[in-house]
Protein backbone atom coordinates (compact mmCIF):
# COMPACT_ATOMS: atom_id res chain seq x y z
CA UNK A 1 0.00 0.00 0.00
CA UNK A 2 1.24 3.52 -0.81
CA UNK A 3 1.98 5.70 2.22
CA UNK A 4 0.24 8.53 3.68
CA UNK A 5 0.44 12.15 2.05
CA UNK A 6 -0.61 15.11 3.62
CA UNK A 7 -0.64 18.90 2.14
CA UNK A 8 -1.28 21.86 3.47
CA UNK A 9 -4.15 23.80 1.37
CA UNK A 10 -3.44 27.43 1.60
CA UNK A 11 -5.56 30.52 0.52
CA UNK A 12 -4.15 34.26 -0.31
CA UNK A 13 -5.92 37.33 0.80
CA UNK A 14 -8.04 37.26 -3.28
CA UNK A 15 -9.31 34.21 -2.89
CA UNK A 16 -6.87 32.17 -4.62
CA UNK A 17 -6.12 28.72 -2.91
CA UNK A 18 -2.31 27.06 -3.66
CA UNK A 19 -0.17 24.37 -2.24
CA UNK A 20 1.29 25.16 1.19
CA UNK A 21 3.38 22.64 3.14
CA UNK A 22 3.57 18.69 1.73
CA UNK A 23 5.05 15.86 3.25
CA UNK A 24 4.90 11.99 3.01
CA UNK A 25 4.63 9.47 5.52
CA UNK A 26 6.53 6.58 6.15
CA UNK A 27 3.47 4.29 5.84
CA UNK A 28 -0.41 4.42 4.59
CA UNK A 29 -1.00 4.75 8.46
CA UNK A 30 1.05 7.75 9.19
CA UNK A 31 2.54 11.45 8.03
CA UNK A 32 3.96 14.20 9.95
CA UNK A 33 3.17 17.27 8.67
CA UNK A 34 4.26 21.09 9.40
CA UNK A 35 1.17 22.96 8.69
CA UNK A 36 2.11 26.23 6.85
CA UNK A 37 1.63 28.72 4.04
CA UNK A 38 3.33 30.56 1.90
CA UNK A 39 3.88 34.41 3.42
CA UNK A 40 0.14 36.24 2.90
CA UNK A 41 -1.27 33.13 2.71
CA UNK A 42 -3.73 31.40 5.69
CA UNK A 43 -4.94 27.70 6.46
CA UNK A 44 -7.50 26.85 4.51
CA UNK A 45 -7.73 23.30 4.74
CA UNK A 46 -5.89 19.92 4.93
CA UNK A 47 -5.65 17.33 2.63
CA UNK A 48 -4.66 13.79 3.48
CA UNK A 49 -4.82 10.39 2.11
CA UNK A 50 -6.28 7.43 3.54
CA UNK A 51 -4.41 4.08 1.34
CA UNK A 52 -6.50 1.63 1.41
CA UNK A 53 -9.32 3.18 3.75
CA UNK A 54 -12.50 5.44 2.19
CA UNK A 55 -12.62 8.68 1.19
CA UNK A 56 -14.37 10.47 4.50
CA UNK A 57 -12.28 11.59 7.30
CA UNK A 58 -12.66 9.73 10.13
CA UNK A 59 -14.19 11.41 13.66
CA UNK A 60 -10.96 11.96 15.14
CA UNK A 61 -9.76 14.01 11.92
CA UNK A 62 -12.47 16.00 12.13
CA UNK A 63 -12.44 16.56 15.76
CA UNK A 64 -8.68 17.61 15.56
CA UNK A 65 -9.58 19.67 12.50
CA UNK A 66 -11.68 21.53 14.69
CA UNK A 67 -9.34 21.76 17.39
CA UNK A 68 -6.67 23.41 14.69
CA UNK A 69 -9.25 25.83 13.69
CA UNK A 70 -9.12 24.59 10.01
CA UNK A 71 -12.41 24.87 7.76
CA UNK A 72 -11.99 21.90 5.42
CA UNK A 73 -10.72 18.50 5.20
CA UNK A 74 -10.22 16.79 1.73
CA UNK A 75 -9.65 13.36 2.41
CA UNK A 76 -8.20 11.41 -0.94
CA UNK A 77 -7.99 7.25 -0.93
CA UNK A 78 -7.54 4.99 -3.76
CA UNK A 79 -10.15 5.77 -5.99
CA UNK A 80 -11.29 9.59 -5.07
CA UNK A 81 -11.24 12.65 -3.53
CA UNK A 82 -13.68 14.03 -1.47
CA UNK A 83 -13.68 17.53 0.60
CA UNK A 84 -16.03 18.44 3.44
CA UNK A 85 -16.42 21.05 5.70
CA UNK A 86 -15.82 21.01 9.46
CA UNK B 1 -34.15 -19.84 32.85
CA UNK B 2 -32.20 -19.84 29.02
CA UNK B 3 -28.59 -21.68 29.16
CA UNK B 4 -26.02 -19.86 27.80
CA UNK B 5 -24.66 -20.61 24.53
CA UNK B 6 -21.68 -22.73 25.37
CA UNK B 7 -18.40 -21.55 24.37
CA UNK B 8 -17.61 -24.85 22.19
CA UNK B 9 -20.98 -23.72 20.37
CA UNK B 10 -19.05 -19.96 19.96
CA UNK B 11 -15.80 -21.11 19.30
CA UNK B 12 -16.72 -23.08 16.11
CA UNK B 13 -18.90 -20.24 15.24
CA UNK B 14 -15.55 -18.33 15.57
CA UNK B 15 -13.65 -20.95 14.05
CA UNK B 16 -15.80 -20.96 10.70
CA UNK B 17 -15.64 -16.68 10.45
CA UNK B 18 -12.29 -17.02 10.26
CA UNK B 19 -11.65 -19.72 7.77
CA UNK B 20 -13.94 -17.57 5.45
CA UNK B 21 -11.96 -14.14 6.30
CA UNK B 22 -8.82 -16.23 5.16
CA UNK B 23 -10.24 -17.73 2.52
CA UNK B 24 -12.00 -14.13 1.06
CA UNK B 25 -8.37 -12.61 1.69
CA UNK B 26 -6.53 -15.37 -0.56
CA UNK B 27 -9.21 -15.22 -3.10
CA UNK B 28 -9.39 -11.15 -3.28
CA UNK B 29 -5.31 -10.67 -3.52
CA UNK B 30 -4.62 -13.47 -6.03
CA UNK B 31 -5.63 -12.36 -9.33
CA UNK B 32 -5.31 -15.63 -10.57
CA UNK B 33 -7.58 -17.32 -8.56
CA UNK B 34 -10.04 -19.37 -11.48
CA UNK B 35 -13.02 -18.62 -9.50
CA UNK B 36 -12.73 -14.81 -10.55
CA UNK B 37 -11.75 -15.62 -14.22
CA UNK B 38 -14.96 -14.94 -16.21
CA UNK B 39 -14.77 -18.76 -17.76
CA UNK B 40 -15.54 -20.23 -14.56
CA UNK B 41 -17.64 -17.50 -13.31
CA UNK B 42 -18.13 -19.31 -9.77
CA UNK B 43 -18.76 -15.65 -7.94
CA UNK B 44 -16.26 -17.03 -4.75
CA UNK B 45 -15.67 -13.75 -3.63
CA UNK B 46 -19.70 -12.62 -3.25
CA UNK B 47 -20.36 -16.47 -1.68
CA UNK B 48 -17.68 -16.00 0.93
CA UNK B 49 -18.69 -12.41 2.23
CA UNK B 50 -22.36 -14.01 2.71
CA UNK B 51 -20.94 -16.81 4.50
CA UNK B 52 -19.49 -13.93 6.48
CA UNK B 53 -22.40 -11.60 6.86
CA UNK B 54 -24.42 -14.75 7.87
CA UNK B 55 -22.02 -16.25 10.32
CA UNK B 56 -21.64 -12.91 11.94
CA UNK B 57 -24.98 -12.16 12.43
CA UNK B 58 -25.23 -16.10 13.83
CA UNK B 59 -22.68 -15.52 16.18
CA UNK B 60 -23.73 -12.02 17.10
CA UNK B 61 -27.14 -13.72 18.98
CA UNK B 62 -24.95 -16.21 20.80
CA UNK B 63 -22.36 -13.68 22.56
CA UNK B 64 -23.02 -11.67 25.41
CA UNK B 65 -20.33 -9.29 25.65
CA UNK B 66 -20.53 -5.79 23.51
CA UNK B 67 -17.30 -5.51 22.25
CA UNK B 68 -17.84 -9.25 20.50
CA UNK B 69 -21.19 -7.97 19.14
CA UNK B 70 -19.70 -5.32 17.81
CA UNK B 71 -17.04 -6.89 15.94
CA UNK B 72 -19.73 -9.49 14.51
CA UNK B 73 -21.73 -6.33 13.44
CA UNK B 74 -19.32 -4.41 11.72
CA UNK B 75 -17.96 -7.48 10.31
CA UNK B 76 -21.57 -8.41 9.05
CA UNK B 77 -21.91 -4.67 7.63
CA UNK B 78 -19.21 -4.40 6.64
CA UNK B 79 -19.21 -8.05 4.44
CA UNK B 80 -22.44 -6.56 3.17
CA UNK B 81 -21.55 -3.42 2.04
CA UNK B 82 -18.55 -5.31 -0.29
CA UNK B 83 -20.62 -7.55 -1.64
CA UNK B 84 -23.06 -5.34 -2.95
CA UNK B 85 -20.09 -2.88 -4.38
CA UNK B 86 -18.41 -6.42 -5.73
CA UNK B 87 -21.72 -7.37 -7.67
CA UNK B 88 -22.79 -3.66 -8.68
CA UNK B 89 -19.25 -3.04 -10.15
CA UNK B 90 -17.86 -3.59 -13.52
CA UNK B 91 -15.62 -6.29 -13.67
CA UNK B 92 -12.19 -4.22 -14.03
CA UNK B 93 -13.46 -1.83 -11.01
CA UNK B 94 -14.86 -4.68 -8.76
CA UNK B 95 -13.06 -3.87 -5.15
CA UNK B 96 -10.29 -6.78 -4.58
CA UNK B 97 -8.07 -4.44 -2.62
CA UNK B 98 -10.62 -3.41 -0.56
CA UNK B 99 -11.89 -6.63 0.36
CA UNK B 100 -8.60 -8.25 0.93
CA UNK B 101 -7.88 -4.78 3.50
CA UNK B 102 -11.66 -5.98 4.91
CA UNK B 103 -10.41 -9.64 5.41
CA UNK B 104 -7.17 -9.16 6.88
CA UNK B 105 -8.24 -6.41 9.52
CA UNK B 106 -11.39 -8.45 10.43
CA UNK B 107 -9.35 -11.52 10.93
CA UNK B 108 -6.61 -9.74 13.60
CA UNK B 109 -10.00 -8.20 15.41
CA UNK B 110 -11.86 -11.84 15.31
CA UNK B 111 -7.98 -13.35 16.76
CA UNK B 112 -8.42 -11.95 20.31
CA UNK B 113 -11.74 -13.54 20.58
CA UNK B 114 -10.79 -16.80 18.59
CA UNK B 115 -7.81 -17.28 20.93
CA UNK B 116 -8.43 -16.31 24.15
CA UNK B 117 -10.21 -19.66 24.71
CA UNK B 118 -6.89 -21.26 24.75
CA UNK B 119 -4.92 -17.90 26.78
CA UNK B 120 -7.26 -17.49 29.87
CA UNK B 121 -5.68 -14.93 31.37
CA UNK B 122 -4.46 -12.80 28.50
CA UNK B 123 -5.28 -9.38 28.35
CA UNK B 124 -7.53 -8.72 24.83
CA UNK B 125 -7.69 -6.51 22.75
CA UNK B 126 -3.78 -4.85 23.16
CA UNK B 127 -4.09 -2.67 19.78
CA UNK B 128 -1.32 -0.55 20.99
CA UNK B 129 1.41 -1.01 17.80
CA UNK B 130 -2.04 -0.34 15.76
CA UNK B 131 -2.98 2.86 17.91
CA UNK B 132 1.02 3.69 17.31
CA UNK B 133 0.29 3.44 13.56
CA UNK B 134 -2.51 6.19 13.61
CA UNK B 135 -0.83 8.88 15.36
CA UNK B 136 -0.07 11.82 12.92
CA UNK B 137 1.76 14.81 14.57
CA UNK B 138 1.50 18.05 13.00
CA UNK B 139 3.21 21.20 14.55
CA UNK B 140 2.21 24.34 14.52
CA UNK B 141 3.89 27.67 14.95
CA UNK B 142 6.38 25.73 16.47
CA UNK B 143 4.67 23.85 18.51
CA UNK B 144 3.89 20.06 18.19
CA UNK B 145 0.46 18.64 18.18
CA UNK B 146 -0.42 15.00 18.21
CA UNK B 147 -3.35 14.38 15.63
CA UNK B 148 -5.19 11.34 15.16
CA UNK B 149 -6.29 9.63 12.66
CA UNK B 150 -7.43 6.39 11.23
CA UNK B 151 -8.99 4.63 8.39
CA UNK B 152 -12.94 5.35 8.68
CA UNK B 153 -13.48 1.88 9.21
CA UNK B 154 -11.34 1.76 12.28
CA UNK B 155 -13.51 4.36 14.33
CA UNK B 156 -11.87 5.23 17.64
CA UNK B 157 -12.92 7.01 20.32
CA UNK B 158 -12.26 10.82 20.48
CA UNK B 159 -10.56 10.79 24.04
CA UNK B 160 -8.07 8.50 22.34
CA UNK B 161 -8.94 5.50 24.09
CA UNK B 162 -8.90 2.85 21.42
CA UNK B 163 -12.82 0.95 20.78
CA UNK B 164 -11.40 -2.01 19.69
CA UNK B 165 -14.47 -2.15 17.18
CA UNK B 166 -13.63 -2.15 13.07
CA UNK B 167 -16.47 -0.55 11.65
CA UNK B 168 -16.94 -0.49 8.06
CA UNK B 169 -19.12 1.41 5.91
CA UNK B 170 -22.77 2.10 6.76
CA UNK B 171 -21.79 2.39 10.40
CA UNK B 172 -18.82 5.19 9.50
CA UNK B 173 -21.14 6.89 7.43
CA UNK B 174 -23.76 7.27 10.51
CA UNK B 175 -21.52 8.69 12.61
CA UNK B 176 -20.19 11.47 9.72
CA UNK B 177 -23.96 12.43 9.37
CA UNK B 178 -24.00 14.02 12.31
CA UNK B 179 -20.56 15.48 12.12
CA UNK B 180 -20.21 16.91 8.57
CA UNK B 181 -22.45 19.44 7.01
CA UNK B 182 -22.36 20.28 3.65
CA UNK B 183 -20.98 23.56 2.00
CA UNK B 184 -21.44 25.22 -1.37
CA UNK B 185 -18.36 25.90 -3.38
CA UNK B 186 -16.51 29.26 -3.07
CA UNK B 187 -17.27 31.76 -5.36
CA UNK B 188 -14.49 32.30 -7.80
CA UNK B 189 -12.16 30.23 -6.60
CA UNK B 190 -8.82 30.41 -8.10
CA UNK B 191 -5.63 28.95 -8.04
CA UNK B 192 -1.95 30.21 -7.71
CA UNK B 193 -0.10 30.86 -11.14
CA UNK B 194 3.20 30.39 -9.26
CA UNK B 195 5.67 28.00 -9.82
CA UNK B 196 5.30 24.88 -11.47
CA UNK B 197 2.67 23.08 -11.58
CA UNK B 198 0.16 25.89 -10.92
CA UNK B 199 -3.26 26.64 -12.56
CA UNK B 200 -4.74 30.05 -12.48
CA UNK B 201 -8.35 30.11 -13.82
CA UNK B 202 -10.29 33.60 -12.71
CA UNK B 203 -13.21 34.94 -13.94
CA UNK B 204 -13.59 33.48 -17.03
CA UNK B 205 -10.02 34.38 -17.94
CA UNK B 206 -7.27 31.12 -18.38
CA UNK B 207 -3.77 30.30 -17.80
CA UNK B 208 -3.27 26.93 -17.18
CA UNK B 209 -0.66 24.88 -15.46
CA UNK B 210 -2.54 22.34 -13.83
CA UNK B 211 -2.09 21.14 -10.60
CA UNK B 212 -3.32 17.20 -10.24
CA UNK B 213 -4.05 17.81 -6.37
CA UNK B 214 -5.71 21.45 -6.68
CA UNK B 215 -7.54 20.16 -10.31
CA UNK B 216 -9.29 17.59 -8.18
CA UNK B 217 -10.44 19.37 -5.20
CA UNK B 218 -11.71 21.39 -7.50
CA UNK B 219 -13.15 19.03 -9.33
CA UNK B 220 -15.07 17.58 -6.43
CA UNK B 221 -16.01 20.27 -4.75
CA UNK B 222 -17.83 21.61 -8.16
CA UNK B 223 -18.79 18.06 -10.31
CA UNK B 224 -22.34 18.11 -9.08
CA UNK B 225 -22.33 21.55 -7.81
CA UNK B 226 -21.42 20.08 -3.97
CA UNK B 227 -19.23 20.25 -2.33
CA UNK B 228 -20.41 17.04 0.01
CA UNK B 229 -21.31 14.64 -2.69
CA UNK B 230 -23.81 13.20 -0.20
CA UNK B 231 -26.04 15.79 -0.56
CA UNK B 232 -27.38 15.89 -4.21
CA UNK B 233 -30.01 18.59 -3.43
CA UNK B 234 -26.77 20.97 -2.13
CA UNK B 235 -26.12 22.91 -5.95
CA UNK B 236 -24.60 25.84 -6.88
CA UNK B 237 -26.72 28.51 -8.09
CA UNK B 238 -27.90 28.88 -11.76
CA UNK B 239 -25.20 31.50 -13.68
CA UNK B 240 -27.11 34.94 -14.90
CA UNK B 241 -27.15 34.85 -18.76
CA UNK B 242 -23.71 36.74 -18.74
CA UNK B 243 -22.09 34.40 -16.18
CA UNK B 244 -23.54 31.35 -18.63
CA UNK B 245 -21.96 32.97 -21.53
CA UNK B 246 -18.51 33.41 -19.90
CA UNK B 247 -19.27 29.70 -18.35
CA UNK B 248 -19.19 28.37 -21.68
CA UNK B 249 -16.18 30.44 -23.27
CA UNK B 250 -14.11 29.52 -20.14
CA UNK B 251 -15.12 25.63 -21.25
CA UNK B 252 -14.06 25.91 -24.63
CA UNK B 253 -10.92 27.93 -23.58
CA UNK B 254 -10.16 25.00 -20.97
CA UNK B 255 -10.99 22.06 -23.46
CA UNK B 256 -8.09 23.30 -26.39
CA UNK B 257 -5.64 23.34 -24.06
CA UNK B 258 -6.48 19.92 -23.06
CA UNK B 259 -3.93 17.47 -24.66
CA UNK B 260 -4.85 15.62 -27.37
CA UNK B 261 -5.35 12.22 -25.59
CA UNK B 262 -7.88 13.86 -23.76
CA UNK B 263 -10.63 13.51 -26.40
CA UNK B 264 -9.50 10.12 -27.77
CA UNK B 265 -8.81 7.88 -24.80
CA UNK B 266 -12.43 6.36 -23.27
CA UNK B 267 -13.33 7.95 -20.24
CA UNK B 268 -12.58 4.76 -17.72
CA UNK B 269 -8.74 4.79 -19.10
CA UNK B 270 -8.90 8.59 -18.68
CA UNK B 271 -9.70 8.36 -15.23
CA UNK B 272 -7.71 5.79 -14.57
CA UNK B 273 -4.67 7.68 -15.33
CA UNK B 274 -5.83 10.80 -14.12
CA UNK B 275 -6.30 9.49 -10.54
CA UNK B 276 -3.64 7.42 -10.33
CA UNK B 277 -1.33 8.34 -7.51
CA UNK B 278 1.65 8.28 -9.29
CA UNK B 279 1.01 11.59 -10.91
CA UNK B 280 2.91 12.19 -7.36
CA UNK B 281 6.56 11.83 -7.37
CA UNK B 282 8.66 12.57 -4.25
CA UNK B 283 12.26 14.15 -4.63
CA UNK B 284 15.25 12.50 -2.79
CA UNK B 285 14.17 14.83 0.12
CA UNK B 286 11.05 12.72 0.31
CA UNK B 287 8.58 15.87 -0.48
CA UNK B 288 6.42 15.48 -2.94
CA UNK B 289 6.39 17.24 -6.41
CA UNK B 290 4.64 16.93 -9.09
CA UNK B 291 4.86 14.45 -12.00
CA UNK B 292 5.35 16.27 -15.48
CA UNK B 293 2.91 14.61 -17.13
CA UNK B 294 -0.52 16.55 -17.76
CA UNK B 295 -3.57 14.87 -16.59
CA UNK B 296 -7.06 15.38 -18.18
CA UNK B 297 -9.62 17.29 -16.21
CA UNK B 298 -13.20 17.99 -16.61
CA UNK B 299 -13.58 21.50 -18.28
CA UNK B 300 -17.03 21.88 -17.17
CA UNK B 301 -16.25 21.54 -13.39
CA UNK B 302 -13.01 23.69 -13.06
CA UNK B 303 -15.25 26.61 -15.00
CA UNK B 304 -17.98 25.93 -12.63
CA UNK B 305 -15.71 26.27 -9.91
CA UNK B 306 -14.60 29.98 -11.43
CA UNK B 307 -17.53 31.43 -12.00
CA UNK B 308 -19.53 29.45 -9.05
CA UNK B 309 -22.56 29.00 -10.84
CA UNK B 310 -23.97 26.47 -13.06
CA UNK B 311 -25.38 26.38 -16.68
CA UNK B 312 -29.38 25.44 -16.82
CA UNK B 313 -30.83 23.13 -18.15
CA UNK B 314 -32.33 23.85 -22.26
CA UNK B 315 -35.72 24.84 -22.05
CA UNK B 316 -37.03 25.70 -25.30
CA UNK B 317 -33.96 25.85 -27.39
CA UNK B 318 -32.04 28.13 -24.70
CA UNK B 319 -30.55 27.82 -21.21
CA UNK B 320 -32.24 28.70 -18.69
CA UNK B 321 -30.77 31.19 -16.35
CA UNK B 322 -31.03 33.44 -13.55
CA UNK B 323 -32.44 36.85 -14.10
Amino acid sequence: MKPEIAVTICQEPSGQLCRGTEAIGSSPYNVQLRIGCPPGTVVKALHHSHPGGLAKPSPADILEAKRLGLNHLCIENDFELRCYKV
Amino acid sequence: MEQPVSENLVLWQYRKVMGELLLTQAHSSDKSCPCELSSEAEYCLPKHLIALQAYAEETMAMVEDEKAKGMLLALAEGANDLRREYEEAEKAERPYDKITEFARQSRKELEPFLFKYKQSGTKLFQRSSIEELKQVTAQIGGLEQNLRRQHSYWVGNADGKPQFIQRYGKDARKEMGTLIEPFKASQNLCFSGEGSGRMELCGGGTKMKQDPLLTRIAEEICTEGVCFAGEPNEQLPLCTKNQAQALERCILEVKVKQPDRCFVEPKAKLEERYYKPDIWIKDEKGKIISSTEEGCYSAHAVCRASLGCRLGAYVNGAREAEV
